[in-house]
C-alpha cells in the first residue's frame, strides 16, 4: 500500500515537474521572474548549474579584472541590457565561442602591433597617440589628467581613419552594448583598475574575452534556469524566491546582498 | 454450548484461514494486467515525448518542428526582436507569425540544400562548413580560462616574446638635390651631421645646409619605423643611440642623415603586464596543437587514395 502511494506520489511529482518545465520553456524569458512558481522552479536549478558550470570563471558573480571577468551583480552589462532573454542568448551561444550565433562582432584591436586587428585592416597608433588616448580616457574619472594630452587624445579617439575608437565605443566613449563595447567613461573596468598603465595596456595589446556556448551541452531548461538565476544576481528582490547558497558561495558580499 | 459445537467451531475458522491464504488467480491476473498496461503506457508516453523522438507534440523548448528539426524558441525570440527592433512581448502577433514563417522557410531550404548535397557542389557551403569545423575543433580552448600555473609556465618558457615594442623618435634629414649629384650632396650632409653632433639647433642646421626634415622627427614603434624609413635607413637608425647622428646614407631618393632623438629598445615585461598576451599566445598554441591533432585523426580515419603521380604526398606527416 505504501509502495503504491510512493509510486503515485512520484508520478504526480513527475507530471507536475514536466508541466513546470514546459511552462518555464514556453514563457517569454523576461516574464519568468514575475511568476513566483516559475521562479521557484528555476532558481535552485539555476544556482546548481551556475555552481557547476559558471563558477570556475565567474566565481559567485563578482568581477576579476585580471582575467577580464565581468561583475554579474551590477547593472553594467557588456552585451545587451541585462534582460533574461539576452543573458540566455549569451549562455546558449557564448561570446567569441566559435558558435556563429554567439556574440562576436568586434574585439579590441592591439594598436601597438603591426597588424592591430584580424578582421579588417586598421593602422597601428604611434606611442604618442596611445599615450594621448590613454590620457583622454583617464581624464573621465581624473580631473587632474593632463588637459593637453587629453585634448590630443580626443582627436585621435574621434579620428575617422585612424584608431576608429568611436566606431565601437561611441562618440562619447559610453560604449555600445549591441557589440559588447564597454563604457569607458565610468568607474567600471573589465580589465585592470582604470589606471593609465592598465588603459594603455588595453589599447596597446588589445582585449577580447570569451564565454563558452552551452547549447548542446546543457538542456534547454537548464539554460533558461541559469539565465533566470544570473539575472537575479543583479536584480535582487526580497519578494522573489530566495535560494540557499552552496557553502563556497556564502561570502558576505553575496549572501548579505540587499 | 455443546462439546460438539466446541469441536466444530475451530475447524471452520481454520478452513476460512486456508481459503483466505490461498493465492487468488483472478486477483493476480488483474494486478499483472494493470502492471503491464501501466508499463506499456509509460513506455508509450516516453516514446512519444522524449526529446528528439517526439512525434505527437512540439517540445516546449521549440516553437516548431520541421521534419523533426527544431526551431528553438530562443532563436525565434531573437529573430523577432532583431527584425522588429522591439522587445518580443511588444511585437504584434502578425509580426511573430511572419518571422516564424520565414524561419520555417529557412529550415525547409536548408533541408533541401542537404538533399541536394550542396556541401559537395557549392563552394560557399564548403567554405562555411570548413570554417565552422575549424571553430568547433578549438571551441573548448578558445573559451577556456587557462590556470595561472599553465600561464606562468608558458611565460617562463617564452620570455623573449614578452617585451615592450621598442620605439624611437628619429629625424630623417635629406639633402635637397638642387641639381647636385649624389657625391656633391654628401658634402653638406656630412657638414650638417658634424654640426648636429656639436649640438647645433636643428632648424638652423636645416636652413644652413639646405636639408629637409622629411619625417618631421617621427616618433613610432620599431615595426612602424621599419616600414616608414625602409630597410636601409631603419638598419642605420637601429644602430644609433639617443642623441646620435648618422653618417650620410646614400639611397635612391637622395642622401640622408638620421638624428636619433630618442631610442627606447624593447624592455622585458613582467608576467602581470604581459598576462593578456600570454593568454592569447597560450591559446593560439593550444589551438594549433588541437587542430593538427584533429586533422591527423581525420586523416587516419579516412580512406584517402592519392593518384600515382602524386604518390609522394605525405598523408600523415607535416603538410607540404
Amino acid at each position: 500500500m505504501l509502495g503504491a502511494l510512493a509510486v503515485t506520489a512520484a508520478i504526480l511529482h513527475e507530471i507536475s515537474d514536466r508541466r513546470l518545465r514546459a511552462r518555464l520553456l514556453m514563457t517569454i524569458p523576461d516574464s519568468i521572474a514575475d511568476d513566483s512558481n516559475l521562479n521557484a522552479y528555476a532558481m535552485p536549478r539555476g544556482l546548481k548549474a551556475f555552481t557547476r558550470y559558471c563558477a570556475a570563471c565567474h566565481s559567485s558573480g563578482q568581477s576579476d579584472t585580471v582575467r577580464g571577468i565581468p561583475d554579474l551583480r551590477d547593472h553594467d552589462w557588456l552585451y545587451g541590457t541585462g534582460r533574461v532573454e539576452e543573458i540566455e542568448k549569451v549562455i546558449r551561444y557564448g561570446i567569441r565561442s566559435g558558435n556563429s550565433k554567439g556574440w562576436n562582432l568586434a574585439s579590441m584591436p592591439a594598436f601597438a602591433t603591426p597588424n592591430p586587428y584580424r578582421s579588417y585592416e586598421t593602422a597601428s597608433l604611434t606611442p604618442q597617440e596611445i599615450d594621448d588616448v590613454t590620457e583622454y580616457l583617464y581624464s573621465y574619472q581624473h580631473p587632474d589628467a593632463d588637459a593637453a594630452g587629453a585634448a590630443r587624445g580626443k582627436l585621435v579617439y574621434e579620428n575617422q581613419s585612424r584608431g576608429l575608437c568611436w566606431d565601437c565605443h561611441g562618440g562619447r566613449a559610453q560604449g555600445d552594448p549591441s557589440i559588447g563595447a564597454p563604457n569607458l567613461t565610468d568607474r567600471i573596468w573589465l580589465y585592470g583598475d582604470g589606471s593609465r598603465r592598465s588603459i594603455r595596456t588595453s589599447i596597446a595589446y588589445g582585449r577580447g574575452g570569451s564565454c563558452p556556448a552551452w547549447i548542446g551541452v546543457l538542456e534547454p531548461v537548464v539554460i533558461t534556469a541559469l539565465a533566470v538565476y544570473t539575472h537575479s544576481l543583479s536584480t535582487p528582490d526580497p519578494n522573489k524566491v530566495s535560494v540557499a547558497l552552496a557553502p563556497d558561495f556564502t561570502k558576505p558580499d553575496i549572501a548579505d546582498r540587499p | 454450548m455443546t462439546p460438539s459445537d466446541q469441536d466444530t467451531e475451530p475447524k471452520a475458522s481454520a478452513e476460512q484461514l486456508n481459503r483466505a491464504s490461498r493465492p487468488s488467480v483472478t486477483r493476480a491476473m488483474i494486478l499483472y494486467a494493470i502492471g503491464a498496461l501501466g508499463g506499456l503506457g509509460a513506455a508509450g508516453y516516453e516514446l512519444l515525448t522524449a526529446q528528439g523522438t517526439m512525434t505527437r507534440d512540439v517540445p516546449a523548448e521549440n516553437v516548431a518542428l520541421v521534419n523533426q528539426q527544431p526551431i528553438l524558441r530562443s532563436d525565434f525570440i531573437t529573430q523577432v526582436e532583431s527584425e522588429t527592433g522591439l522587445a518580443f512581448e511588444r511585437t504584434s502577433r502578425q509580426d511573430k507569425l511572419r518571422v516564424l514563417d520565414e524561419m520555417v522557410d529557412e529550415e525547409l531550404k536548408v533541408q533541401r540544400g542537404l538533399e541536394l548535397n550542396f556541401a559537395e557542389t557549392d563552394q560557399d557551403t564548403r567554405n562555411a562548413l570548413s570554417n565552422v569545423v575549424d571553430q568547433q575543433m578549438v571551441a573548448a580552448v578558445t573559451t577556456s580560462q587557462p590556470s595561472d600555473q599553465a600561464l606562468t609556465d608558458y611565460y617562463d618558457g617564452h620570455k623573449a616574446l614578452y617585451q615592450t615594442p621598442g620605439a624611437m623618435t628619429v629625424c630623417d634629414l635629406v639633402v635637397a638635390a638642387g641639381g647636385l649629384n649624389a657625391e656633391a650632396q654628401e658634402e653638406p650632409a656630412r657638414a650638417a651631421a658634424k654640426a648636429l653632433r656639436s649640438k647645433a639647433v636643428l632648424q638652423q642646421v636645416l636652413q644652413r645646409y639646405g636639408l629637409k626634415n622629411q619625417n618631421n622627427c617621427e616618433n613610432n614603434f620599431y615595426f612602424a619605423m621599419k616600414l616608414h624609413l625602409g630597410d636601409e635607413l631603419y638598419r642605420a637608425a637601429s644602430a644609433l643611440t639617443s642623441g646620435a647622428v648618422s653618417e650620410p646614407i646614400r639611397t635612391a631618393d637622395g642622401v640622408h642623415i638620421l638624428l636619433m632623438v630618442n631610442n627606447s629598445g624593447p624592455v622585458p615585461e613582467s608576467f602581470a603586464d604581459a598576462r593578456g598576451q600570454i593568454v592569447g599566445d597560450y591559446k593560439n598554441d593550444r589551438e594549433t596543437l588541437i587542430k593538427n591533432g584533429t586533422m591527423n585523426f581525420l586523416r587516419h580515419r579516412a580512406k584517402i587514395r592519392i593518384a600515382s603521380d602524386y604518390s609522394d604526398y605525405p598523408l600523415y606527416g607535416p603538410k607540404p
